[in-house]
């Protein structure tokens, strides 16, 4: 029942699959903000981008992943398609499509995302919605037409898992 | 951060059938809403297991110790409490897993937590708690207890360098005085010695 979810979003997503490892094997083909940087303002953008330094304001990489590594600290509402959390976030966060939060990750605040796989050990205090129907995901990225159409509805998993139990 | 057991690496999971929070999470209709009120931390096997319905979780991930500081002043333990809550958001909650924290408030300490949790509760909600009732003695902090496959609920082994506290043994009516408005659904005895609660509200 619970390892379902994980292989179906896998085979059926279009986009690049969220990957696990550290924040290092990512760094060459993400942006990337080094640990002595920081940032106040808005970071805007159209690939993905490593986190090691400080960011302060808006994080919008609505096509692409944002990555916080274990150094990295981000105080910022986040919206991004796809998102890994190794280090410090202090904010809201809306994801469209996964959230990945590991086992060194302290996140503070609210989280808006319709997958979510958790490594324990992670430090966690706020609101997580994982409702695909929410109103702050339809008022970052659209209507749910416009998101992972190719995967099965929450519906269709719950009933799914019902008739296993059975 | 919360206080938490170590737990032992590479040891098998503890876990004990459930089966009130089973038939709650049956009876979860995937087509609505469902917002619940988490007092413990986030698990990763709980996740999963919501992560099927429409579902909003606010994780309090309480700090025993923090919340029960020396500043006995009245309203203190409130005032800890409310800065764990999340914004209500205008949602009402209608459901609340107390796992096995309630064991470790006094009903004076249980009171007045549930007079700040039960304002976010909807008109027609559940609270699910575990009591300790056989055992004597239960460890210093809650253990982590997640929900897993089949419905039980599972717990990492802890290192036995934890140390052990009485039991406070709350009685049924003691924690009806301190949930206003909810009756007990039902209580199973659970094989660990815990009895498994299920509060709606009347």
């Amino acid at each position: 029942m619970f390892n379902r979810r994980d292989s179906e979003s896998q085979t059926s997503s279009n986009d690049r699959p969220v990957t696990s490892g550290s924040a290092s094997s990512r760094k060459s083909s993400a942006g990337f903000i080094g640990p002595t940087i920081q940032i106040e303002g808005n970071v805007v953008g159209n690939e993905d981008l490593l986190v090691e330094g400080e960011i302060r304001g808006k994080v919008e990489l609505k096509s692409n992943k944002l990555t916080i590594g274990q150094e990295g600290r981000v105080f910022a509402d986040v919206h991004a398609k796809q998102v890994c959390v190794e280090g410090q976030m202090d904010g809201h966060l809306i994801v469209q499509e996964q959230l990945e939060i590991l086992s060194t990750a302290s996140i503070k605040g609210n989280i808006t995302a319709p997958r979510i796989s958790l490594k324990d050990g992670a430090k966690f205090n706020g609101t997580i919605d994982m409702d695909p129907q929410a109103k702050a995901l339809k008022e970052v990225f659209g209507g749910p037409e416009s998101r992972v159409s190719s995967m099965p509805s929450k519906a269709e998993h719950a009933s799914g898992d019902r008739k296993k139990s059975d | 951060m919360p206080a938490t057991h170590a737990p032992v690496t590479g040891a098998p999971a503890h876990s004990v059938r459930a089966p009130l929070l089973t038939r709650v999470i049956a009876d979860i209709n995937p087509e609505q809403r469902i917002f619940l009120i988490d007092l413990g931390g986030l698990q990763s096997q709980t996740l999963s297991r919501f992560e099927a319905f429409r579902c909003r979780i606010d994780v309090l991930d309480l700090d025993i110790e923090e919340l029960k500081s020396d500043d006995h002043a009245p309203g203190s333990l409130q005032l800890r409490l409310t800065r764990r809550l999340p914004e209500s958001l205008g949602e009402s909650a209608d459901l609340m897993l107390c796992w096995n924290y309630l064991n470790y408030f006094s009903p004076v300490e249980i009171d007045a937590m549930m007079q700040v949790l039960l304002q976010r509760m909807s008109k027609r909600s559940q609270i699910h708690a575990l009591i300790e009732s056989s055992a004597t003695q239960m460890p210093r902090l809650p253990l982590p207890l997640s929900i897993a496959a089949g419905g039980s609920l599972s717990w990492a082994p802890q290192s036995s360098s934890n140390d052990r506290i009485p039991t406070p043994r709350h009685s049924s009516d003691g924690l009806l005085r301190c949930l206003p408005g909810f009756s007990i659904d039902q209580t199973m005895l659970l094989a660990n010695g815990q009895r498994e609660f299920l509060f709606f509200r009347r």
